[in-house]
């Protein structure tokens, strides 16, 4: 088995510890750290990912790979910004104003991460200007907006207004999530996405960006 | 005035005099137990004993609790008025700053059971309120006829209203956000309605009474 199989392995397994072991050995070996992220960390992270979808594995698993993945890319990261290597994309990640519910959020993030997204975390009860001019900052492709009430779901909604408001809306793709958010709520405050769960939104907001980078 | 408290009796804070005149009263409570239940949180994170990861999680999550015990600060405050009280209840921002520690390092599996065992931690300390609030109640001779939580059975502004009552901004900290949620997160408020009969006592959570058809804590049907 090659050492990115292997990686991707322990990776699905949560095996931390070995995951990190391995990534030091491939980068001694002189492998190319893209490689060893692509097909090995991002690898294990979307096979994870596709089996979660597919209920044949169930959230512990996820979280333990995903905490193996980061153990690896601690390893990996300096080198990887030594040979330059862009990231899928870029997203910024929020719960909306007025609500402090962040389990959903932090599972986003986690996934986004897994899919070779750069994330920027920006916490709970953040407000318009904060989604956007993070965005702007960071130079990001993605807006992620989580809601748990329906006392705050309507914030999406100001992100939105204050985007278009800006001539900003068309620059970012808008994704939306959260219980008692669903596809005919984000289609009626004009968002690009909702997905009920972080796994698909990993995939959506990876093909979503190509979709835009090819257009 | 300091409010002062002891443990199962949680005395008086009054804005006039020195006791609490009439019915009329507020307290805070220092001394709440509590307690979780492990299976409970590993169900909570569909975590089941025929998993490969079990042992691993059990271990791990022993050492979170650890954690997030040394962190929580259950108070509460009540406030009791003719019809109704209204009771306030917090752990502290800590145990939040020790999950978002957790997730940003990386350690999602700590965040995830920090959470749950904070989650379990906060109804833990719900029910050793309602119990210490029973004595209070016996000693006024009155009782609880039913309990409003938001947005089960009451709407979401009355949390407003909950924390104006048991002046828990200034007695533990609570805010409010825009969404009417109490900050820190690992919060909960409630208002009980009392009556004169003092052997009726219905200070829990009822879910049979509570709409969140979908709540992922329900012990039982919705019957209204
Ligand atoms: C755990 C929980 C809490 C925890 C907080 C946990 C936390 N730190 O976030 C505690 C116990 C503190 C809490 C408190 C309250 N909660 Co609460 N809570 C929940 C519960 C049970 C689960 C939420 C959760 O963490 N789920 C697990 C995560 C992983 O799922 P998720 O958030 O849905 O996220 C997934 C997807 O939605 C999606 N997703 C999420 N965000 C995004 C974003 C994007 C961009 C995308 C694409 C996808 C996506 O991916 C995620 C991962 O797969 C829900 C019930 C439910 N069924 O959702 C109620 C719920 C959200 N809470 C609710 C309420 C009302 C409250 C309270 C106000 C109740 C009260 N009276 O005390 C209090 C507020 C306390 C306060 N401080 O004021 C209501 C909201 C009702 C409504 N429609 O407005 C719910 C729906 C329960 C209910 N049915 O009544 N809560």
């Amino acid at each position: 088995m090659s050492i990115t199989n292997e990686i991707s392995e322990f990776l699905q397994k949560g095996r931390a510890k070995n995951v990190k072991t391995l990534v030091q050995q491939a980068l001694d070996e002189g492998m190319d750290p893209k490689v060893i992220l692509n097909e090995g960390l991002l690898s294990g992270m979307m096979i994870i990912g596709t089996k979660f979808r597919n209920n044949e594995v169930f959230v512990p698993e996820v979280l333990v790979a995903a905490r193996a993945m980061n153990m690896g890319l601690s390893v990996l990261e300096p080198k990887l910004v030594e040979v330059g290597n862009e990231p899928v994309g870029k997203a910024v990640v929020g719960t909306v104003k007025g609500d402090l519910h962040d389990i959903g959020k932090n599972l986003v993030v986690m996934m986004l991460k897994g899919a070779g997204l750069e994330v920027y975390d920006i916490g709970v009860d953040a407000d318009a200007e904060a989604f956007i001019n993070k965005a702007e900052e960071v130079g990001a492709d993605v807006i992620g907006m989580s809601a748990l009430l329906t006392t705050t779901m309507p914030n999406m909604q100001t992100v939105i207004d204050l985007l278009k408001e800006k001539g900003l809306r068309d620059k970012y793709i808008v994704m939306v999530g959260g219980a008692p958010v669903n596809e005919s709520f984000a289609e009626q405050i004009g968002a690009d996405y909702y997905t009920s769960d972080a796994a698909s939104a990993a995939e959506v907001a990876k093909q979503a960006i190509l979709a835009k980078k090819n257009a | 005035m300091q409010p002062l408290s002891v443990f199962g009796k949680s005395i008086v804070h009054s804005k006039g005099g020195g006791a609490c005149a009439g019915m009329r009263c507020g307290m805070v409570f220092t001394e709440i137990a509590v307690s979780v239940n492990k299976k409970k949180v590993l169900d909570f994170l569909n975590c089941y004993e025929d998993s490969s990861l079990y042992e691993d999680i059990a271990e791990e999550y022993e050492a979170i609790r650890e954690k997030v015990f040394a962190v929580i600060r259950p108070r509460a405050a009540a406030a009791i008025g003719e019809e109704r009280a209204w009771v306030l209840l917090t752990l502290g921002d800590g145990v939040s700053e020790l999950i978002k520690a957790l997730f940003d390092a990386g350690d999602y599996m700590g965040g995830m059971l920090a959470d749950a065992i904070a989650d379990q931690s906060l109804f833990s300390a719900d029910r050793s309120v309602a119990e210490q609030l029973r004595t209070v109640c016996a000693d006024r001779k009155i009782g609880v006829v039913r309990r409003y939580d938001a947005p089960g059975n009451m709407p979401m502004e009355k949390q407003a209203e909950i924390l104006a009552r048991t002046e828990g901004e200034r007695l533990l900290g609570v805010g409010i956000t825009s969404g009417l949620m109490f900050d820190p997160v690992k919060s909960m408020g409630y208002i009980l309605e009392l009556t004169d009969d003092p052997t009726i006592y219905r200070a829990e959570h009822d879910c049979s009474r509570c709409n969140a058809q979908n709540c992922g804590m329900r012990t039982c049907a919705y019957a209204e």
